[in-house]
């Protein structure tokens, strides 16, 4: 190999030294990307924003109403004894995995799985207890696509990278909004504030 | 079930590698043909792809590559053959690219060196290409494999964005936007490792 090169294109020329693994890596999954897509459209971002509403908790019962094809707000009567239950991922399909679950309070977690491009998919579970155990409402509003999805796994809602979106939903009197130019320690961090102050 | 048929290919195509590398190592010329029915058409492609599909130069380069491979092994023992003989085809292709814009036959590859040259905070600096390529590979391992894939087919491969546009399932303007995604990150990655003088 050249060393003393023309700086034009070193950079070009230098990829031709990385690491097998990766020029194999690209060339095997060449072929499969294309179904993958179709797949995982909507897992593919690289930062793909899901809420996941109680899906699994028995203790409340969320009603769903869509108001715009591109607005989803969601309406449920909550328990003042609802707590948040760990959710069951014993089950999820081999190429999705769980990458970590953190659990901040009763009332919020912020889980973090993998899909199998390696793109992390989180999710906010979100208690819905309020004091006076009055009904909450929870509005989804992006711009671009909001894929609404149930599974055995609960309900959540994917938005596609790139779209912008916002989410704003009232909890213990204050409203929390995370939009699409909030990042997802910017988000912990406010609804970390919210939860400690209703403490 | 698919699982058990990848892992079977996987383990078939792993006893060919050895096969020929047994072969060179015994200087049977059979190896020659059994390097062009596995990779030829993969190193062809690779090689047309940064030489602007000039058929000539290709058939050129593809002589070269299997001499290149013949001279250096032995003594090299390369854990994966079809990475050793795709790394061996990009750099005679990258050689002859050199040849070409030296004789100002500029083309579409010359483009894709100028777009990673604006990733370098300055056009001068003392970092060889090992080292530039290691650090490549500090920041492939921090994407996420989409990105990383895309990247590599895009800047290893000189896959087109047509071509990338293709295979992702994602139009050509998606597919250049987070390729300008990745060439930030890459640059601000750089600027970071302190790759500047």
């Amino acid at each position: 190999m050249e060393t003393d090169m023309d700086e034009n294109g070193k950079l070009f020329r230098a990829m031709t030294w990385i690491d097998d693994k990766y020029v194999l890596e690209t060339e095997s999954e060449k072929k499969h990307l294309n179904k993958k897509k179709i797949k995982y459209l909507a897992m593919a971002a690289m930062i793909a924003c899901a809420i996941l509403i109680m899906g699994t908790n028995s203790d409340v019962q969320a009603t769903l109403k869509e108001v715009f094809s591109q607005t989803e707000t969601i309406s449920f009567t909550a328990s003042s004894e609802a707590k948040l239950r760990d959710l069951d991922f014993s089950r999820l399909p081999e190429n999705i995995q769980m990458k970590k679950m953190e659990m901040e309070s009763d009332d919020f977690r912020l889980y973090c799985l993998n899909n199998e491009n390696g793109n992390s998919i989180w999710l906010f579970q979100l208690s819905n207890y309020t004091d006076d155990g009055s009904d909450q409402e929870l509005t989804v509003h992006a711009e671009g696509t909001i894929t609404r999805r149930g599974s055995e796994y609960g309900i959540y809602w994917e938005i596609e990278e790139g779209n912008s979106f916002s989410i704003m939903w009232e909890q213990n009197g204050e409203t929390l909004q995370i939009s699409s130019a909030t990042s997802i320690e910017e988000a912990r961090s406010i609804y970390m504030s919210l939860v400690s102050a209703a403490e | 079930m698919k699982h058990r048929e990848a892992k079977k290919k996987e383990l078939q195509k792993e006893l060919l590698e050895q096969q020929m590398i047994e072969k060179l190592f015994a200087r049977s010329e059979d190896v020659l043909k059994d390097m062009e029915t596995t990779y030829g058409k993969l190193c062809s492609r690779l090689i047309s792809q940064i030489l602007n599909q000039n058929e000539e130069d290709t058939r050129e380069c593809m002589n070269d590559v299997y001499l290149g491979v013949w001279n250096t092994i032995p003594p090299q023992r390369p854990q994966s053959l079809q990475a050793y003989i795709c790394k061996i085809a990009r750099n005679v292709a990258m050689k002859k690219l050199e040849y070409h814009t030296s004789q100002k036959r500029h083309g579409t590859t010359v483009s894709l060196q100028e777009e990673l040259d604006a990733c370098l905070p300055t056009a001068k600096n003392e970092y060889d290409e090992l080292e530039l390529a290691e650090i490549m590979n500090q920041f492939l391992e921090k994407l996420d494999k989409e990105s990383r894939i895309l990247f590599v087919r895009r800047y290893w491969y000189a896959d087109s964005v047509e071509e990338l546009a293709k295979n992702f399932g994602y139009s050509k303007n998606h597919i250049s936007v987070k390729l300008g995604r990745i060439r930030r990150k890459l640059k601000k990655y750089l600027e970071k490792e302190g790759i500047y003088v």
